[in-house]
């Protein structure tokens, strides 16, 4: 069965949500718990690296028109406003938690965890969020 | 600066073509003919070119500058 260019955008738009969410949610708990590891510290790391597999997977067993089609001009400009205003996202957080915290008491380890994670993450959702309202 | 208008959902539909088939005939995803469509996304000159042969009109049929 060959996956068409729909396919390969819909499991790229769960995939990267889902990592996306993985990555909310440990920083969430870290800030919540006050340390780096609230949970497995490898947990969005294996989650980002089984969506990419996913991802691939998917592409393998697509055509390269269905590849061509999956990645054309509007996907790149969709990638490219994601990154735009993920970055900018990432030099606020500077700020955000320089501020917010060393006043809340947060260690900076934790803090360090919480701004990788949720800078993953607001490259993730954003990009699915303007994939999904181009659809 | 003007807006750009285009005609591309007449054009495609004088031809009997869904936006599907004129997707894959210029070899882009159905959402982006859509968001064309919808004047959500303004394509590349290349893909303008493209849309053009397939329909077998001009650019200038497609699109325009908004008075």
């Amino acid at each position: 069965m060959a996956f068409t260019d729909e396919n390969i955008s819909a499991v790229r738009r769960w995939s990267l949500a889902a990592v996306g969410l993985c990555c909310v949610g440990y920083a969430v708990m870290a800030l919540g718990q006050n340390r780096p590891d609230p949970v497995l510290w490898y947990l969005p790391g294996l989650a980002g690296s089984a969506a990419a597999f996913g991802v691939f997977l998917t592409f393998c067993f697509a055509g390269p028109q269905a590849i061509a089609m999956a990645s054309d001009e509007l996907y790149a400009s969709v990638n490219q406003r994601a990154q735009r205003h993920a970055y900018w996202v990432a030099v606020l957080m500077y700020p955000a938690f320089g501020i917010f915290g060393t006043s809340l008491g947060l260690h900076w380890d934790t803090i360090f965890a919480a701004m990788g994670t949720l800078n993953a993450a607001s490259y993730l959702l954003l990009v699915t969020l303007y994939d999904w309202r181009t659809s | 600066m003007s807006a750009l208008l285009n005609h591309l959902k007449v054009l495609r539909s004088e031809r009997g073509l869904t936006q599907a088939e004129l997707a894959t005939a210029v070899g882009v995803s159905r959402k982006t003919i859509n968001t064309i469509e919808n004047r959500v996304f303004v394509p590349s000159t290349v893909l303008a070119l493209s849309l053009a042969k397939t329909l077998g009109v001009s650019v200038h049929d497609i699109f325009e500058l908004e008075q």
